[in-house]
């Protein structure tokens, strides 16, 4: 019996060497990376080299969005080895491999017989050596800034999965002294990165938070038009405006509020808006349904219920209230069932919540120890909040189309007061960046993809 | 005999007029060209043309007096996008020839193949060397991880000869520390945990890649339609390119001549 033993120890000796050369694939997990920003090379596009020829216009354009991200860096042109000459030939892989280039964006720039330009372009991935998207696009020459953004927007799309977000517009309040040194406050839009801004009401009254329709194609702001705050849809195609809830009953809803209704917001199918109004004791959510011109209550208490904003598949309505005491947010059905169900548990208040477009997040702006964060938390409620930034101010936030970045209005202590600026800032916390506006500025809100 | 000769004549005048049609519609040829030489060089030239509006406005932005009480701004007409679908991107001409070469040369001996590989451009023989110095420091500094690791006392002393696994241990680390510096790690998509990529790694006997990469869960990746799975996948083959040739001792190459690395995204 012991010597079968032996034997079988013997050949397991003899086996276990045997087994090492059995050739099984040597098993290696990689659990870590780095989270740098990928280093793209963006060479001026081939043009034909004439006055407008914008070859190394949308090359800047496109390089300046992508950097704004905080996902790339693009590599100094001076160190570019290989000139790109030919649209079409293959890049030598090896000169930008030498410069650390891991993508490699090349496009062309030309002038059709109608006078419009047509643009070109192929990302490559140097270390694969292969293509990794080659489209191209027609438009009216002036029209350059937009094709630049719909380059970039592919090319981030292609390199992190998300969805681009650089072909959009941002609407905000300009906030500026009138010459008798009155504040004034006046709608304003402009390309995400701030070119082309322009105003869009006047300095005869105050104007605050805008927010988009899924078309982008509408606003609604709260005006002081009339005297007190009212909220006003605006359409950006005409340049007319109506209010919501005029006195006497004279707006698009047939009531008179007798009161406040405040900052509107659209649901995802645009046909709704979310708005809270004070009709009795108290501001309440209502929908306000565009077509019909009907008005619906969907909450009833007598502390405030404010601030609605509607989940992406438009079948919840997150908004603050002060029902629990201090101001908590509550999500509730968006066809009136159930109770609201609260998903903010931490100190301080909670306000301003909006949904995130990808629909598991809330952002929200939180007041507490003498300091207001910007954070989001989980639709459901479940898990920890995250804060994202801290300072003296926050309000406002607005989220990117594709739920990555958020903007929010930042207060700092001036000489003459709060002075307020518009910042962004990434879902994971980092790439803190101020918008490209002249002036002060609060309550941005971001359009959605520009068809 | 007359019929022959008459087929004869029509061959050669519809072969002049094919000739002739080369001269007068050379973009026609391009077009031919494309549609051959696209498969070949992976070149994805699905350009949909898209027609973005013309937009005009910028109207008083710098604008002084405006007493109107209704916001004045004016309309901006946007001409309607008149569809126009092209799906031939501009033509691929000229695919240089040694690029069918990339695979073979690789798993030459040479670190820096691509050097033979430029006959008619200049060939770049300092920046090369500096390639090839960095590479090297980078392997040496390998190298010395190793040595420090196989030297450590625990490994050596403890066990006289190191059984199989506990080589396969150390191999899999020193592969696990030489790739992942060029990873790019997915940890910042959504719910990341579930973008796992598996790639089957070939080597030769000099550390260099042994022909392409295999994803082994390709299809579950394809299948998916997930677009942060698609990119991990990329930045996994990325990374498996870009990080070799590996620094892995010669004696124990049968270990580490096929390797599976699975990329997960660990919170």
């Amino acid at each position: 019996m012991t010597q079968i033993f032996r034997r079988l120890l013997v050949l397991l000796f003899i086996a276990a060497p045997v087994s090492a050369f059995a050739q099984e694939p040597l098993q290696v997990d990689i659990t870590r990376g780095n989270l740098d920003p990928l280093p793209i090379a963006i060479p001026a596009f081939i043009d034909d080299g004439s006055d407008n020829a914008r070859g190394a216009d949308i090359a800047s354009v496109v390089a300046a969005d992508l950097e704004s991200s905080g996902l790339f860096a693009t590599v100094d042109e001076s160190a570019f080895i290989e000139e790109i000459r030919d649209f079409n030939l293959r890049p030598r892989f090896q000169d930008w491999r030498l410069i650390n280039a891991d993508a490699l964006l090349i496009g062309q720039v030309t002038r059709q017989a109608d006078g419009r330009l047509l643009v070109g372009f192929r990302l490559w991935d140097t270390r694969l050596q292969e293509q990794l998207i080659g489209l191209q696009f027609v438009t009216a020459p002036e029209n350059w800034r937009r094709v630049a953004h719909r380059v970039a927007d592919a090319v981030y799309e292609q390199l992190t999965g998300e969805t681009g977000y650089f072909d959009t517009r941002i609407v905000y309040v300009s906030e500026s002294i009138g010459p008798r040194g009155e504040p004034m406050r006046r709608l304003a839009y402009m390309d995400q990165d701030g070119a082309n801004p322009s105003f869009l009401t006047d300095r005869s009254y105050w104007a605050l938070l805008p927010n988009y329709s899924p078309s982008a194609q509408q606003i609604t702001y709260v005006s002081f038009l009339d005297g007190q705050a009212t909220t006003y849809v605006y359409d950006l195609e005409s340049g007319r405006q109506e209010a919501l809830f005029a006195s006497g009953g004279t707006g698009l809803a047939r009531i008179d509020p007798d009161g406040q209704s405040l900052s509107a917001r659209f649901s995802p199918d645009g046909e709704q808006l979310a708005v809270s109004i004070e009709l009795q004791a108290g501001h309440d959510i209502h929908l306000f349904d565009l077509r019909s011109r009907s008005l619906r209550r969907l909450t009833q208490h007598p502390a405030d219920d404010v601030e609605p904003s509607f989940s992406p598949d438009g079948e919840r309505i997150v908004f603050s209230s002060s029902r629990g005491g201090g101001s908590q947010l509550y999500v509730i059905d968006a066809d009136g069932g159930g109770d609201p169900q609260r998903i903010s548990f931490g100190e301080g208040r909670y306000t301003a919540p909006v949904w995130s477009p990808r629909g598991d997040l809330i952002a929200f702006v939180k007041q507490s120890g003498g300091q207001f964060s910007l954070g989001v938390l989980d639709a459901d409620g479940s898990g920890e909040e995250r804060i994202l930034f801290r300072g003296y101010y926050v309000d406002t936030p607005a989220w990117s189309p594709n739920g990555r970045v958020i903007l929010f209005t930042r207060g700092e202590r001036g000489r003459e007061g709060t002075e307020y600026e518009i910042w962004s800032i990434d879902l994971a916390g980092f790439n803190l960046r101020r918008a490209p506006i002249t002036g002060q500025s609060s309550d941005p809100a971001w359009s959605p993809l520009i068809e | 005999m007359r019929t022959a000769i008459v087929i004869l004549a029509s061959l050669l005048l519809h072969a002049g007029f094919v000739v002739a049609g080369l001269f007068y519609f050379p973009h026609a040829v391009n077009q031919f060209t494309t549609s051959q030489i696209v498969p070949l060089e992976f070149i994805d030239d699905i350009a949909p043309m898209t027609n973005l509006p013309e937009e005009e406005e910028e109207e008083e932005f710098v604008e002084e007096e405006a007493p109107a009480p209704v916001p004045e701004e004016e309309a901006e007409p946007e001409t309607p996008p008149e569809p126009e679908i092209d799906l031939q991107a501009a033509p691929e001409t000229e695919p240089e020839p040694e690029v069918e070469d990339t695979p073979v040369e690789v798993a030459a001996e040479t670190p820096e193949p691509e050097v033979t590989r430029q006959p008619e451009t200049t060939p770049q023989p300092a920046r090369t060397q500096n390639r090839d110095t960095l590479d090297d420091l980078l392997g040496d500094l390998a190298n010395v991880v190793d040595e420090e690791r196989s030297s450590s006392p625990s490994r050596n002393q403890n066990r006289g000869a190191q059984s199989s696994e506990a080589i396969g241990v150390t191999l899999a680390d020193s592969i696990r520390s030489q790739a992942q510096r060029c990873y790019r790690s997915s940890i910042d998509a959504p719910d990341p945990e579930r973008l796992i990529v598996v790639v089957r790694v070939r080597l030769n006997r000099d550390g260099s890649l042994d022909g392409q990469p295999d994803i082994l869960n390709r299809q579950a990746i394809d299948a998916s339609g997930d677009r942060y799975w698609r990119v991990a996948r990329d930045r996994a083959r990325a990374a498996i390119a870009d990080c070799a040739p590996y620094r892995l001792p010669a004696e124990h190459y049968s270990i580490w001549r096929r390797i599976d690395v699975t990329f997960r995204q660990e919170t």
